[in-house]
């Protein structure tokens, strides 16, 4: 590690001599001799220019605009969310077949919203499989902008549903549910994830405010029923699954539907007003255990745990931080979005632990969470018409050498890492 | 003619006072710790116990709130010392912002090797999960050393200064492995400081060192 630190500034290297400094010339001197210092530790650790290179397990799909991705391993789906500026469809799905190969063509979905809010756009945010159902959850947003305190908003906002809950059984995919409306829930977002744990328990959901103060963020977690939608209470969880749909939207146009568990507020240290929202990426670190991305770090949240219910590890450089996790070493990886800064935790069953960790790519942009690919070797980040590919060692810290594989992209957002099929999902703008 | 007379100086002055650029001292600040964690009793799982912001709330954002039942660990890593040195000097500086009454922090060589996933019950967890000898490092010369390296002494807020030379010395010589510092407190005392992470506390270790 040291050497990668050797480019850095002498800057906090101080250098006294026991006698006074004689001249200028001999201060001159001294700097020189100090020119090949090393370095502090949380300076970020400057990687190399990158060189040309591959990617083995890179599969390319042809889906312009898009912004956001999901895998569903299980039912054999790929999904793609797409800008607010593409109006073809807002997600659009490829089936995929037993190797992971998917179709030629997609299957278009488009988001409903109130008839109110027309002129402004709506965006999918974020997309999630069921881990055992074929179901796809998506959360959209709407171009109106947030502010704190709130501006007047368009009356229909308040009936504008951000969750949306497919059945994929059938073709063409059918509308489940649509929730999550009214002053609990943020809009106007650039960021935000969903989570649907491994058991298909729960359905961890972004964005979400206190209603009383507009700048204090949080976020949330539904419990699934059997089907995949957020249980009902006792006495209408024992209806059929139609009727169980239809008293869903009985409730939702009712009252606002909250998530059954949602964080502690705490709009200072970790969730202060970010253009990003809340919940800047899941991922589940063990059984009730997930670490989110946050505008000042990282975010471990264990709704069932009195006593640490949000621990949180601040890094240094703040802002919209897109999140990957190892998947046999503790390390946790969140790019800075749009920014050439790379961080590295630690984690163990939920845990932070230890020192944050950045590294800078001089002039990258890093567009996508981190993606670890190649059996836990190689760390793969969307950019600007290219993917930007780190090698890491074996306790998952980036090594000094970088590759970037070109891509037909300007702006690489959707790519995602599928283990079951080995394969880098990423999308592109035409055909190769 | 002129300009080798001025290069000739710049090399006399520079041999001349060859003697004085032997000492060196470097600052280590908390951004050069390559490990660290403030452990808890009152949460023995947690690596970052330090700063309560509401009650069930943790967070290393911004500040360090410590009480008795808390320990900061803390280690140094030494590779920017040259090879073939001897540490004549090395002093360490904790600023604080709050103390409540008299306060001290005793400072203890780590022995027992900790790291990833460190907390009062574990000196770490991954690959897998390993005690102190004791909870919370407490084990007298099994997690830590017997001897107290040091002790920072508070009966205000403000920065206070330890001698911390022969531990350095120890580390840097190999004489013992570098496992770092412990800090714990008097029980019922309370100090403040800033947060390591992201990058706020000023904690600063000064070595000052010249070839053998």
């Amino acid at each position: 590690m040291p050497a990668l630190r050797s480019e850095d500034s002498a800057s906090r290297l101080t250098m006294d001599d026991e006698t006074t400094m004689s001249s200028r010339v001999y201060f001159f001197v001294v700097l020189v001799l100090l020119a090949g210092s090393s370095v502090p530790g949380q300076e970020p650790i400057k990687l190399s220019e990158p060189k040309i290179g591959k990617i083995a397990c890179l599969t390319p799909v042809t889906a312009p605009s898009a912004r956001c991705i999901a895998i569903g391993e299980t039912a054999g789906w790929l999904a793609f969310g797409r800008d607010k500026a593409f109006a073809d469809a807002h997600v659009s799905l490829f089936k995929l077949d037993a190797k992971g190969n998917p179709a030629a063509h997609s299957i278009p979905l488009k988001l409903p919203r109130p008839a109110g809010l027309v002129k402004l756009a709506n965006y999918p945010l974020a997309l999630a499989f069921h881990p055992k159902l074929p179901v796809l959850y998506v959360w959209q947003d709407i171009a109106q902008q947030y502010t704190n305190p709130e501006q007047p908003q368009p009356p229909d906002l308040k009936n504008f549903d951000h969750l949306h809950i497919y059945s994929l059984a059938k073709e063409p995919p059918e509308l489940l549910a649509s929730l999550c409306r009214g002053p609990d829930y943020l809009y106007g977002m650039l960021g935000g994830s969903l989570l649907a744990d491994a058991a298909g328990a729960n359905l961890y959901v972004p964005n979400m405010k206190d209603p009383k103060n507009a700048g204090s963020l949080r976020f949330g977690r539904f419990h699934l029923d059997e089907a995949g939608l957020p249980k009902l209470d006792a006495k209408d969880a024992a209806l059929p699954l139609p009727a169980r749909i239809k008293r869903l939207a009985e409730l939702n146009a009712a009252k606002p539907l909250l998530p059954h568990q949602m964080t502690l507020l705490d709009y200072v240290t970790l969730f202060p007003l970010s253009p990003a929202g809340s919940g800047m990426g899941f991922f589940e670190a063990a059984p009730n255990v997930v670490i989110a991305g946050g505008h000042t770090g990282l975010i471990s949240w264990r709704p069932d745990d009195k006593r640490v219910t949000l621990s949180g590890l601040a890094f240094r450089n703040h802002g919209h931080q897109l999140v990957g996790v190892h998947p046999q070493l503790p390390a946790v990886y969140a790019a800075l979005f749009n920014t050439d800064l790379l961080t590295r935790a630690e984690q163990v069953e939920g845990y932070l632990t230890l020192v944050p960790r950045t590294y800078k790519l001089p002039e990258a942009n890093f567009l996508s969470q981190p993606a670890v690919i190649e059996k836990g070797k190689r760390l793969a980040i969307g950019g600007r018409y290219r993917i930007y590919v780190l090698n890491l060692d074996d306790k998952g810290q980036c090594l000094p050498e970088v590759a970037q594989v070109p891509l037909m992209n300007p702006s690489v957002q959707a790519l995602a890492y599928s283990q079951r099929f080995d394969r880098l999902y990423v999308s592109i703008e035409v055909s190769k | 003619m002129k300009r080798t007379i001025w290069i000739g100086g710049v090399m006399l002055a520079w041999l001349a006072s060859a003697g004085s650029l032997k000492a060196r001292t470097i600052t280590l600040t908390a951004d050069d710790c390559d490990q660290a964690a403030v452990i808890s009793s009152e949460n023995p799982r947690l690596s970052w116990s330090g700063y309560m912001p509401a009650p069930g709330i943790y967070s290393t954002y911004t500040q360090m709130n410590l009480y008795g039942h808390h320990a900061i660990l803390v280690r140094f890593p030494l590779d920017k010392i040259p090879k073939d040195q001897r540490i004549t000097k090395a002093e360490w500086t904790i600023p604080t912002s709050y103390v409540a009454g008299k306060a001290q922090f005793n400072v203890h060589r780590l022995l027992a090797e900790w790291g990833t996933g460190v907390c009062h019950q574990y000196r770490q967890t991954f690959p897998k999960k390993l005690e102190w000898t004791t909870a919370g490092a407490k084990g007298v010369a099994s997690d830590r050393a017997n001897q107290v390296s040091a002790v920072f002494r508070y009966d205000k807020a403000g920065t206070q200064t330890v001698d911390v030379t022969q531990d350095i010395e120890l580390w840097y010589t190999g004489a013992v492995p570098n496992r770092g510092w412990i800090l714990s407190l008097e029980p019922d005392t309370a100090i403040y400081l800033s947060s390591p992470y992201p990058g706020g506390a000023d904690w600063k270790l000064q070595i000052t060192f010249e070839p053998k």
